[in-house]
């Protein structure tokens, strides 16, 4: 030891020169999972009990993700939501951008057997989330859920409703294994909790993602693969065939960079009439909606002055998600994070960025094939606009939402199509699915390839242009949250699409 | 999907930086600047400037290629800093601020960069700017270190478990690099057993992080484990030949008895002299009372460039052992100008007034020091409880 120590010192090479600041050298771009949203998804429900209810009683869910590209496996502390963080669901319900019902949910985590190193044991197994069987938990997370309105009468008042009153709302936990959490399925269930008078369902905890892209290949400036071997007269660009491109079942060439990885999810499904602006069932009149989905933290008083509390300033939003992909190719770099804090209704002072689509350029500089030209009025209209608002580049309001009508009915779990309204059969006849994005978003919604497609414009619409990934290897969960069983730590497996499935 | 984020949560760059390519053979600007980036994490952690200096060369190169680079341009503000080479930090923020007024990384890296150079009003507008956009780990942690400077510590142990908590999801890496800071903050306070539980757990965290390690290190030193305390700074200095944590574990050797093994842990600090100057360097000369001159000579051409309260307390201490004892009581208050409550800053002021002959500021100095935290450091905190005791 002393030797191999002083070796070290004698092999001396500048890089020993820790200096005293590099010890105190704070992160400055720093990851932050709990609070970046990673995708929000707004849908009608389409479990069997919504589907058999007449339309006028239907209930509508959103789900909010964070945490992405969980390993399973990552003991010994797993997963856990942020404490310091203030998540929310946000409704538009009158085409003005602004909120009118939100979904407040805070967590709070107490550490049960603070020497348990390891989060989640089987003593024995977890079988419950509190009381008797989950005496291996040593961590617990509960949350509350508040909804909150503005008040009739008076601009910045609200009304808070806590909903849930009276149960102890607790967090599901990871997926261990097979010895730890051996009915997961079970235990996870009983992390859904039913507000009867409300009709209103939650969930928060850990599941499998459904979002599925060869992010490889995206993030190598878009170098789609073509897939091996070509067919006959090869791919001049990543195009699916038609019978490819209606498969939902299998992907075609790409590789899911996310097959088998988890993510942390909170689901909430209310009755539509709670959010319609009347409190009536969704009418051509009241039934579309803008949702979004926002992380905040408090703001601190570096200099303190007297009590605490007083230097805990209000919320600060630091991540919002209502269109999936708009942060990531729209907003440029260090322009992300003021994007992140503006509400939705301010979303004017971006407008250049949609207009000049970067990311189409990038398509049309990677493949020869021409793309819309700029101003990309068709984006700015898709994304910050309602149907029927006024098209003129130049009068609002714009805001960036997910828009979802309502009044679509939910399209049952088999016959869901992963490219929505451009969806077609084997022999290219359109078969559109209307219950998908962009008519807000389902947790199976193909987001890559119709970002793609609508980034790139009619000749990529033609072609089947897509990253060749179809699928995530879970499939469709019909029913609450919507998002599959997680990948279990123990059992966990990152295969491509080509191998078979474990 | 937060696409860049997901690449570096499944670790495709943060976790295995080791494997970035060669930054000369790349030659998209915006693969150099996430390597560059990725060095950066990995030297912050790691504590190894060489890491700095890759970084320094692929964003160097992604400006060739791009001269308006945005992520290129403000990564050289944090850059610099990690260079120590603080002026060049702060313009190169204030650069990127000119072209994105409301990104919070180029007020972290200017807030850095200011605090270095003894700015503390600049930096205290810019950390409170950073907190204002994006409240997070990364701008609590300053928060805490300016609290911290300014005597406010249990305000900055606050702040700094702020930081943590709203790390729940980070890397553990990250992780442990916020349960040392608290763990270094609580042992400035002198609660030693909280300190070593923070730092044990930090080391359960990150085994290999010699922040971690050396912060351990010091607690199990002040609460008289030394052969653990000797165990844990050898294996961060295996990790990392650090001169400062050579020196503390010299003294623990020294301590035990096993004089040869500690002129072995000095040679470190010995050949580190020869490579360059640091003021740091010189205040463990000015400890053991060896080549002082030398010491005081490079403490103050250190402030010639930045006027940081340590670098005052790096001249007052280098100039008291030197026998200056005029320099000494005048760059002294300089130190202690922002109320900063750190034990050693209370021990140097204390033997620089005893020198002087007042016996009065010595013994309240002596006895402040002593009383923030009983056993500041092996030795230090020896000579302040004599040094009080005949002066009583």
């Amino acid at each position: 030891m002393r030797m191999k120590v002083f070796g070290l010192g004698l092999a001396l090479t500048a890089s020993l020169a820790a200096r005293a600041a590099s010890h105190r050298e704070a992160p400055l771009m720093t990851l932050d999972p709990a609070a970046d949203i990673t995708d929000f998804y707004a849908f009608v429900s389409y479990d069997d009990a919504n589907l058999g209810r007449a339309p006028a009683d239907r209930k509508v869910t959103f789900i909010l993700n964070v945490i992405p590209g969980q390993e399973p496996s990552a003991g010994p502390n797993y997963y856990a939501f942020d404490d310091t963080v203030l998540y929310a669901i946000h409704i538009d319900n009158d085409k003005d951008g602004v909120d009118d019902v939100s979904y407040e949910v805070r967590f709070t985590t107490e550490t049960v057997s603070p020497n348990q190193f390891i989060a989640t044991l089987a003593l024995p197994p977890v079988t419950a989330l509190e009381g008797e069987g989950s005496e291996g938990l040593s961590r617990k997370q509960r949350y509350t859920v508040t909804e909150v309105r503005p008040c009739k009468i008076g601009a910045h008042c609200v009304t808070r409703t806590k909903l849930f009153e009276g149960q102890l709302l607790s967090a599901v936990p990871s997926n261990i294994g097979p010895r730890t959490t051996p009915d997961y399925e079970a235990l996870a269930m009983k992390g859904v909790f039913t507000d009867a008078s409300a009709g209103a369902r939650v969930f928060a905890g850990q599941r499998a993602e459904t979002f599925a892209i060869d992010l490889g290949a995206v993030f190598d400036t878009l170098n789609l693969r073509t897939e091996t071997p070509p067919p006959p007269g090869g791919r001049p660009l990543p195009v699916l065939t038609n019978a490819e491109d209606a498969d939902d079942a299998h992907d075609a060439f790409g590789v899911n960079s996310f097959s088998g990885f988890n993510i942390n999810t909170i689901a909430i499904e209310v009755p539509i009439r709670r959010i319609t602006k009347d409190g009536l069932p969704a009418t051509s009149a009241n039934g579309t909606i803008g949702a979004y989905a926002t992380t905040s933290r408090q703001g601190v008083s570096i200099r303190r002055t007297g009590a605490a509390s007083k230097n805990v300033s209000s919320w600060k939003q630091v991540s919002r998600m209502g269109n999936p992909l708009v942060n990531e190719l729209i907003i440029p770099i260090g322009f992300k994070d003021l994007w992140n804090q503006t509400a939705p209704e301010d979303e004017a002072q971006f407008l250049p960025y949609y207009r000049d689509l970067a990311v189409a350029g990038a398509l049309q500089l990677v493949s020869g094939v021409p793309v819309p030209p700029n101003p990309r009025e068709d984006i700015v209209q898709l994304l910050t606009k309602y149907a029927g608002q006024n098209p003129s580049p130049n009068i609002g309001p714009f805001a960036e939402l997910l828009r979802l009508n309502l009044t679509v009915p939910p399209t049952p779990p088999a016959q869901i199509k992963r490219l929505g309204p451009l969806a077609h059969d084997a022999s290219g006849t359109a078969t559109p699915d209307g219950a998908g994005f962009p008519n807000g978003r389902r947790p199976n919604d193909d987001v890559t390839d119709l970002v793609v497609r609508v980034a790139g414009g009619p000749n990529y619409i033609a072609n089947n242009v897509g990253d060749g990934v179809n699928v995530n290897e879970k499939g469709i969960t019909p029913y609450f949250p919507f998002l599959p069983e997680p990948f279990d730590g123990r059992n966990r497996q990152h295969h491509d699409p080509m191998e078979p499935a474990p | 999907m937060r696409w860049a984020a997901a690449v570096l949560a499944s670790g495709a760059l943060a976790l295995v930086p080791s494997v970035s390519p060669n930054p000369r053979r790349e030659t998209s600007p915006d693969v150099l600047t996430a390597a560059a980036a990725s060095l950066m994490n990995e030297a912050r952690l790691k504590g190894d400037v060489a890491l700095y200096r890759r970084a320094e060369e692929a964003c160097d190169r992604a400006l060739e290629i791009d001269p308006a680079h945005y992520d290129a341009l403000r990564l050289r503000g944090w850059i610099y800093g990690g260079e120590h080479r603080f002026a060049e930090a702060a313009q190169a923020a204030r650069r990127a601020q000119a072209v994105r007024p409301d990104d919070p990384f180029n007020f972290g890296a200017l807030g850095d960069a200011l605090v270095e150079t003894g700015d503390y009003a600049g930096a205290e507008t810019a950390f409170q700017k950073m907190i204002d956009l994006r409240p997070d780990s990364a701008s609590y942690a300053r928060g805490a270190y300016f609290r911290e400077l300014t005597g406010d510590n249990d305000g900055a142990i606050e702040l700094m478990s702020r930081a943590l908590d709203a790390a729940v999801a980070a890397g553990p890496a990250e992780r442990a690099w916020y349960l040392s800071q608290r763990g270094d903050l609580r042992f400035a306070r002198g609660g030693l057993s909280e300190a070593a539980a923070d730092h044990g757990a930090a080391v359960a965290l990150a085994p290999q992080a010699p922040w971690a390690l050396a912060g351990l290190a010091r607690d199990e030193a002040a609460l008289d484990h030394d052969e653990r305390a000797i165990a844990l700074d050898r294996r961060s200095l295996e990790i990392l030949p650090s001169p400062l944590v050579a020196a503390e574990l010299a003294t623990l050797l020294e301590r035990r008895g096993r004089a040869d093994e500690a002129r072995a842990a000095l040679a470190l600090v010995e050949a580190t002299k020869r490579l360059r100057e640091d003021r740091q360097i010189a205040m463990i000369d000015a400890d053991r009372g060896h080549d002082v001159e030398a010491a005081l000579g490079v403490a103050e051409r250190s402030l010639v460039s930045r006027h940081d309260i340590y670098g005052y307390d790096a001249v007052a201490w280098c100039a008291f052992k030197a026998g200056h004892l005029a320099r000494a009581r005048e760059t002294m208050s300089e130190a202690l100008k922002l109320g900063t409550e750190d034990a050693r800053l209370f021990f140097h002021a204390g033997m620089i007034a005893n020198a002087a002959g007042d016996r009065a500021e010595a013994r309240r100095d002596l006895a402040h020091a002593l009383r923030l935290n009983a056993r500041f450091d092996p030795s230090g905190a020896e000579v302040a409880r004599r040094t009080l005791r005949e002066i009583s």
